[in-house]
């Protein structure tokens, strides 16, 4: 049997286990069950990278088909799953970091009883067989499942704590929002369909230049769309911050290190089909960068510490859709990875903060935590590093290259290079007030400050490794002048052979030696700012609704978007919906439909009552006449 | 010859004999309901060896006693649908049988099994007498299992009596369109038949006979305006009874159509074809609008299955490969779709009633019973993901198809006409769905308060029935595949 089966499988098979015996097990053995299971898929993933990095690089291609979903004659799918470098790198972490994080749930979810607790593994592990059945799809099909599986599972998570209404509603708006997005996806998956008579990629991609200009920007805009409603890109990105009321370890997972970053997988899979359109690749750029920094700016004024990791996820998508739609692919794909760690790293450790007291998630009433917390407080400045941008951290590598590439890259602009500019700035800024408000300076708050403790060696762990992973996993992509050694880049090269070379060479050393000052100057500037405005005596928050200025107003309401949605879409949609009910509804079509039915019930009551009346003399009449029917018209038309 | 051929017959004859010497030997006090038992393990048996044989695969096809009998792989899939529908009609008799204290039901059970060998006959039948001789022998044994609740209830005895009154009129007019056409062509074998209508003149007297074979049929199929006895038969049976009746004697039916119109008279298509034509149309309008009104789910289970009579024959109107595979399928979801339906409407009756109010509340009190019930519904009306939407799909897309090739825009009307009279009929499948889901249940109505019992036998009816309407409609292909092999 395929290893690649164990990998999809067995998340599947522990979460319908958990979620119909878990409750009964207990505890110990619903997660260990659960963690076990991810372990396994991890370690036969990595089985399936080593045996396809065995092969050579040209036919790192391996193609498994499960069964057949669908055989009409001329149209034939399949339950394909496709492994190669990328969706090698994907399983790799939605598995490995999944598994860090399901470690990390063992302790955080330990409060809820037994069934809650087996109910949210059940979940957990059904996102992962969602998410791994998304990345290894090998056709539209199997990666539209996936799509909507990961969907599912996210709306299952973020609703939770099914007694909050507020968990619900955003449970709710995150499907409903996504929906938005799926459905340009699906009209791609029309228009491919009709264009190559199949969905495998293999018969697709490969011969994508097939399509007309017109078509391939229209397959690549719906794509995106699609992309867009799942990595939450602008104007679609208004799901994800209210996603947080889902556990922490959800956000981590789902809304931070995998499941968001579907998008831009998406957008790097089919880049055969947006490469042939300049304009569907601009539309992907220009997205990508507004939102890296308009998220990174409301991100500064935000006080709650899961909402600001949150914008930050929606800023970051941002710089990961910028690259992609650069054409720096590859870049994009290692911003990506370096998220994944660093990301569900700062999303754990605020989950720790958010448990030692008790749910409190407001900055303004912590500071000075680090004497109570020293690990949590030592790897989240490692995360928040690697996240502003700190030179030799991981996220200082991946971000710089892809600032590099909309600078100089095949597709690059210098609007594009500038939005990503000024949205890191923001980052380093937030990044230094998060951490400078809630583990420096003096207490806030001294009850919730007594209370506070480290967490227990479970959710401490999975910190540790995170921390290290967030900065190894930058020596996979060291920048292109200091060593020839480049792993990352080498290992997606295949996937993207059909490229032209990238022209790494325009961008003299002079020319990355002085961006990388820039940043780091920048960075520090940022940073000695936030340090001098959130560790002081008076430290600069002000409270709820007391805006110092619009500019502040305008960020901390968000730019007003969901109240622009309310009133364009909601409100005008109810007053639309009140139309056609009462008028189009219950006069036009209820009025002929009525009338049918009616009359369909009168023809009932005739045949009832006055034809079918049960005498047996009638019926032989009856059989007469209809053989006698039969005989008059076989003589009309026996000719 | 081959004597062995008829091995499943074979079978069945001797699970026939076995009820008989049970039924003599066990002493009269002792009940007779273990019989149901033997039954169905018989009949399981039987089902075993018909999926176990393979159909032949190339002409010509075995036969036996000088072709009177024919063993091709269309005679073995309907006999394997009849063998199935007589074991779980077994299944679900016991219990039915045991709470009216019937006394014969000795009697009962070898009607069973010999109503079971002559439709196996039926469809095997090579030549016009053998097919007559099985049909009278089918026909004969329902009329007394219609009756079997003789001084229980004058209804039953009373829809046997009209069964067998109207039958005899069926069957005169059938066996004078044999014996006409026995006049003009000289033979009697479907095989002579169909190589003498290949080049046979059309004369006056063989308009006659077309007709007259038609009536006849279209009585077994049930076509409007011959299906006047269904209704009030359905209603008054032993429930075991029309279930049997409306999957195997239409499946029978269908069988003997495409043996008779597609095969043997098959040179006379364009003939034929109107005939059958206009039956169906009004079938899909009589049938779908009478269903409208009824409050008795019996009898609105009978309006509902002479239209679905009219579907089945769409497949045979087409006369193509496809609208033969496509009726097959179409016969075999229905078999278990409507047992499954007329199971529960059975065990509901028995505390609720036969009125369909009797379902009030059906969704609180048995979810599982009211669950399965739901789903026959909705695959009898052609919904995903039940085995009956890929059913009439088959069946549509096989009569547009022959519409189109054969350019007979007749046939496109039709078909037309059959999807808008599904819709109606999706109104009265609902209407049970309602029943059992939103209409509150009546605190003081008899028989409301707990859950349905439901016997071991039909759970096992139930079980069978859901598990076959869920993989006919999530994975047909392996059946899809069965059946193209046995039409090769």
């Amino acid at each position: 049997m395929n290893p690649l089966l164990v990998v999809l499988f067995l998340p599947l098979a522990t979460a319908v286990f958990n979620r119909l015996f878990g409750a009964r097990l207990g505890k110990g053995a619903a997660a260990g069950l659960a963690c076990a299971s991810v372990l396994v898929a991890f370690a036969f993933a990595a089985d399936s990278v080593l045996g396809l990095a065995a092969l050579p690089a040209a036919s790192r291609q391996v193609l498994v088909h499960v069964y057949d979903l669908l055989d009409l004659a001329s149209f034939r799918v399949g339950f394909d799953l496709l492994l190669d470098p990328l969706s090698g790198m994907m399983i790799l972490v939605v598995t490995g970091i999944g598994f860090l994080i399901h470690l990390y749930a063992v302790g955080y979810m330990h409060e809820e009883d037994a069934g809650e607790y087996a109910r949210f593994f059940a979940y957990v592990n059904f996102f992962v067989f969602s998410m791994l059945t998304l990345v290894l799809a090998a056709n539209f099909l199997v990666i539209f499942t996936g799509w909507e599986l990961v969907g599912v599972s996210s709306y299952l998570l973020i609703g939770f704590y099914r007694g909050k209404t507020s968990a619900a509603d955003a449970g709710k708006k995150a499907f409903i929002v996504n929906r938005v997005g799926d459905f340009g996806f699906l009209m791609a998956i029309f228009l491919i369909w009709n264009a190559f008579g199949s969905l495998d990629f293999s018969a697709v991609l490969p011969h994508a230049a097939a399509l007309s200009p017109g078509m391939a920007t229209a397959v690549g805009l719906l794509l995106f769309m699609g992309a867009a409603g799942k990595s939450a890109q602008g104007p679609l990105h208004v799901w994800l911050p209210d996603a947080m009321e889902g556990p922490t370890p959800v956000s981590a997972l789902i809304h931070a290190a995998t499941m968001v970053t579907a998008g831009v997988f998406l957008v790097a899979r089919c880049h055969a089909i947006f490469e042939l359109s300049p304009l569907a690749l601009g539309v992907v750029a220009w997205t990508g960068a507004l939102t890296a920094f308009l998220a990174a700016t409301v991100a500064m004024v935000q006080v709650d510490i899961k909402r600001v990791w949150a914008y930050s996820t929606v800023s970051q998508l941002g710089y990961m859709v910028l690259g992609v739609g650069v054409g720096a692919y590859t870049a994009g794909l290692f911003h990506l990875l370096t998220h994944a760690f660093f990301k569900a790293l700062l999303f754990l450790a605020a989950g720790s903060v958010m448990h030692a007291l008790h749910g409190e998630l407001d900055m303004r009433r912590m500071g000075g935590l680090w004497r109570k917390m020293p690990l949590t407080c030592a790897t989240m400045i490692v995360g928040a590093a690697c996240l502003a941008g700190v030179p030799l951290t991981s996220g200082f590598f991946s971000k710089d290259e892809i600032l590099l590439m909309a600078l100089r890259g095949p597709h690059a602009d210098f609007g594009l290079w500038l939005l990503g500019y000024l949205g890191a700035a923001c980052t380093a800024f937030y990044s230094g007030r998060l951490i400078f408000s809630v583990f420096f300076g003096k207490p806030r708050d001294h009850h919730a400050y007594e209370h506070a403790h480290e967490s227990p060696w479970v959710m401490g762990l999975p910190l540790v490794l995170l921390a290290v992973g967030s900065l190894a996993v930058g020596l996979l992509g060291l920048p292109g002048f200091l060593t020839h050694w480049q792993p990352f880049t080498d290992w997606l090269a295949p996937v993207f052979a059909d490229l032209k070379a990238v022209p790494e060479a325009s961008a003299s050393r002079a020319l990355v030696l002085g961006l990388m000052a820039l940043y780091t100057g920048t960075v520090a500037v940022l940073g000695w700012i936030a340090w001098r405005l959130y560790t002081g005596e008076a430290a600069a928050h002000p409270a709820d609704g007391e805006a110092t200025s619009a500019l502040h107003r305008l960020l901390w309401n968000k730019y007003f978007f969901d109240e622009a949605y309310g009133f364009v879409f909601v409100r005008a949609l109810l007053g639309y919906s009140r139309w056609l009910w009462r008028w189009v509804d219950q006069g036009l079509v209820d009025g002929t439909v009525n009338g049918v039915a009616a009359a369909a019930q009168a023809a009932g009551d005739f045949l009832r009552g006055r034809v079918h009346n049960g005498r047996t003399r009638q019926y032989a009449a009856y059989l007469a006449a209809g053989a006698c029917l039969l005989l008059g018209l076989a003589l009309i038309y026996h000719r | 010859m081959n004597l062995a051929l008829p091995l499943p017959e074979y079978g069945v004859l001797g699970l026939a004999l076995v009820v008989l010497l049970y039924d003599l030997v066990v002493p009269e006090r002792v009940s007779r309901r273990a019989l149901g038992w033997v039954c169905a393990l018989g009949f399981a048996g039987v089902l075993a060896l018909l999926l176990r044989s393979d159909a032949p695969q190339v002409a010509p096809v075995p036969t036996a006693f000088g072709g009177m009998y024919v063993a091709d792989g269309l005679a073995l899939a309907f006999k394997t649908l009849i063998v199935a529908a007589a074991m779980l009609a077994s299944l679900a008799s016991l219990d039915y049988l045991e709470a009216r204290g019937v006394r014969w039901q000795g009697e009962y059970y070898l009607l069973l099994t010999l109503v079971t060998f002559a439709l196996m006959c039926l469809v095997s039948a090579g030549d016009l007498l053998t097919l007559y001789v099985a049909l009278e022998l089918n026909s004969i044994g329902f009329y007394a299992l219609v009756a079997v609740l003789k001084g229980r209830s004058l209804t039953s005895s009373e829809a046997g009596l009209k069964y067998l009154i109207l039958g005899a009129l069926s069957s005169a007019l059938l066996l004078y369109g044999i014996s006409l056409l026995y006049g003009l062509s000289g033979t009697v074998s479907l095989a002579g038949l169909a190589a003498w209508a290949a080049g046979a003149a059309r004369s006056p007297a063989l308009v006659v006979a077309l007709a007259l074979v038609a009536a006849g049929l279209a009585f077994k199929m049930s076509l409007v305006p011959f299906h006047m006895w269904a209704p009030d038969v359905y209603q008054a049976a032993p429930t075991p009874v029309t279930a049997f009746l409306s999957v195997a004697g239409k499946t029978a039916a269908l069988a003997l159509l495409v043996r008779v119109l597609d095969a043997a008279l098959g040179g006379f298509i364009g003939v034929w074809d109107k005939l059958l034509m206009v039956l169906m149309a009004a079938t899909f309008v009589w049938a779908n609008l009478g269903a409208l009104k009824q409050r008795d789910a019996k009898r609105l289970m009978a309006y509902s299955s002479v239209a679905q009579a009219g579907y089945l024959a769409i497949g045979v109107a087409a006369g193509s490969a496809l609208g033969l595979q496509a009726a097959l399928f179409y016969a075999l979801v229905y078999v278990f779709t409507n047992v499954a339906a007329f199971q529960v409407l059975q065990l509901v009756a028995e505390s609720g009633g036969p009125e369909l109010s009797g379902l009030r509340g059906l969704g609180r009190r048995s979810p599982g019973l009211a669950l399965i019930l739901a789903a026959a519904v909705l695959s009898l009306a052609g919904i995903p993901p039940f085995g009956g939407f890929f059913g009439k799909f088959y069946l549509f897309a096989a009569g547009v198809r022959e519409g189109i090739v054969a350019g007979r825009s007749w046939l496109l009307a039709l078909v037309g006409l059959a999807v808008v009279m599904s819709i109606v009929s999706l109104f009265y499948y609902l209407i049970l769905v309602k029943q059992m889901y939103i209409e509150p249940a009546d605190p003081e109505a008899p028989g409301t308060g707990g859950p349905v019992a439901v016997p071991l036998g039909a759970r096992l009816v139930l079980g069978v029935c859901a598990a076959m309407i869920l993989w006919t409609g999530l994975y047909p292909s392996p059946i899809l595949a069965w059946i193209r092999q046995a039409l090769f």
